[in-house]
């Protein structure tokens, strides 16, 4: 008797101590990554971090501005956004409310698929296929810009935002939609008007969620979109990432130099954008309860 | 009538039009890297290593670090991510209790005659406030010695007489034990 209580005992203990195991490694990776990233202040001013306008971590002295990389992560992300958020949530609406049966299962499977390519895979079909076209199109020196990496990007974060919202339009309860059907409105008047509104906060959700994927992105982004660290003046030149930064050179960075410091203050800056952006998506989520 | 009609044609078509934009490319990518992959792909360069510096031979050592990798994660991360699993859907009293939670089972309140209702936890019948809904959590294992085994503030026989209870259980045969 005492044995088996014991042993239900000890068994719970395990269990429970496996539901906070992964929450007390991302307090500890959190911890780390604070540690070793804000003793980059000991070397220079956080305001001269942030807003440094540019970036030389080899050079003497070290110039060590992230603001080019911040802009260069918000200019793909944002050419992204403009690209996904239309098609994506298009298409979830099409699979949900308008395609017919078998049609939905094919295109569901395509979107599928396309949530299952590597982003190393899209990396460098995008390389070989889409950067020399927006060279040509654009008659540019190099078609390695924030262009290419935005629709690249675009395509890594559609597949989130067509499952997510097409979630969120199926739970909306059927009954609206046969309300405004019944009172005489077309199925786009009612797609538009009823169904759209009633899933706006499960589609903003999946929309950031979409986001939170293009911002964190970096294989991707390293291959096609140039690295060159300056402020971008469009969105035609080569732009370096956050994220790629951080890739490409972690492992030239001396251990214990200002440069290793600074790219885990750049891990900080990427943490907090990326954590916001994940904030904001929970909270439409759960706003509907 | 006939205006409205035509917009939905215009805007289905546009919402056609969208998803073909994210299909199509999906099948192009797909076709690319066979057409281009599938001709180099032979039973040598699967189980050769490189050879002249990588210019001939195969990628059998990638292959084999590839699956090293997955099974070393998989080592960590199955019985880690199972047991936690277990927890949150066994264990964790939060999916009754605590309405941020994010497996939380009820509206955030609970309204009965326009009144809302609390959902409270006890540990025996006699603490119940009979305004909230009292959820009394235990194993049948725990039942079972609570029930034998008679300490203070644990329950006994006296409270499933005295009390009207309704009986919520996993795997609902063992109570039978």
């Amino acid at each position: 008797m005492l044995v088996r209580k014991l042993k239900e005992l000890i068994i719970e203990k395990i269990i429970f101590l496996c539901g906070v195991l992964s929450i007390i490694f991302v307090g500890l990776i959190f911890l780390f990554l604070l540690k070793e990233g804000l003793a980059l202040f000991k070397f220079i001013s956080p305001g001269g971090f942030l807003f440094g306008k540019s970036w030389y971590p080899i050079s003497e002295p070290a110039q060590l501005g992230v603001l080019p990389l911040i802009l260069g992560s918000l200019i793909v992300t944002l050419g992204a956004a403009v690209i996904s958020i239309p098609i994506g949530v298009g298409c979830a609406v099409y699979i949900a409310e308008v395609a017919p049966a078998k049609t939905k299962e094919v295109l569901k499977t395509g979107i599928e698929l396309l949530a299952a390519i590597p982003s190393v895979v899209l990396g460098f079909i995008g390389m070989v296929t889409l950067v020399p076209w927006v060279k040509n199109i654009f008659h540019l020196p190099t078609g390695l810009t924030a262009l290419s990496g935005s629709i690249m990007l675009a395509f890594m974060a559609m597949p989130t935002i067509v499952s997510i919202a097409e979630d969120a339009l199926y739970s909306v309860p059927k009954s609206y939609k046969e309300g405004a059907l019944a009172l005489g409105a077309t199925r786009w008047q009612s797609i538009y008007r009823v169904m759209l509104p009633a899933a706006s906060s499960g589609i903003l959700a999946a929309v950031m969620l979409g986001l939170g994927r293009v911002i964190g992105e970096t294989m991707a982004v390293m291959m096609i979109t140039g690295n060159a660290a300056v402020i971008p003046q469009s969105i035609l030149v080569p732009v370096r990432t956050l994220t790629a930064t951080i890739a490409a050179e972690m492992g030239e960075a001396v251990v214990g130099s200002e440069h290793y410091f600074a790219l885990f203050a750049v891990g900080i800056v990427l943490f907090v954008i990326s954590f916001a952006i994940n904030v904001t998506a929970d909270l439409f989520l759960h706003k509907k309860r | 009538m006939h205006n409205s009609q035509r917009t939905q044609k215009i805007a289905f078509l546009f919402l056609f039009l969208a998803t073909l934009l994210i299909v199509v490319p999906v099948g192009l990518i797909v076709v690319i890297i066979i057409q281009k992959g599938l001709p180099a792909i032979n039973w040598q360069f699967l189980t050769d290593i490189p050879r002249q510096g990588m210019r001939a031979g195969g990628i059998f050592p990638a292959i084999v670090g590839t699956m090293y990798l997955v099974a070393g994660a998989i080592v960590f991360a199955l019985p880690i991510g199972l047991l936690a699993a277990i927890y949150l859907s066994e264990y964790s009293k939060d999916n009754f209790l605590n309405p941020i939670s994010i497996k939380y089972l009820f509206n955030d309140l609970v309204y009965f005659d326009n009144k809302s209702v609390k959902i409270t936890s006890v540990d025996n019948f006699e603490g119940v406030n009979n305004r909230d809904i009292n959820i009394c959590f235990s194993t049948i294992q725990k039942l079972h010695s609570d029930l034998t085994t008679e300490r203070e503030n644990s329950l006994t026989f006296e409270d499933f007489r005295k009390h009207k209870v309704v009986l919520i259980a996993d795997e609902a045969h063992h109570i039978n034990v």
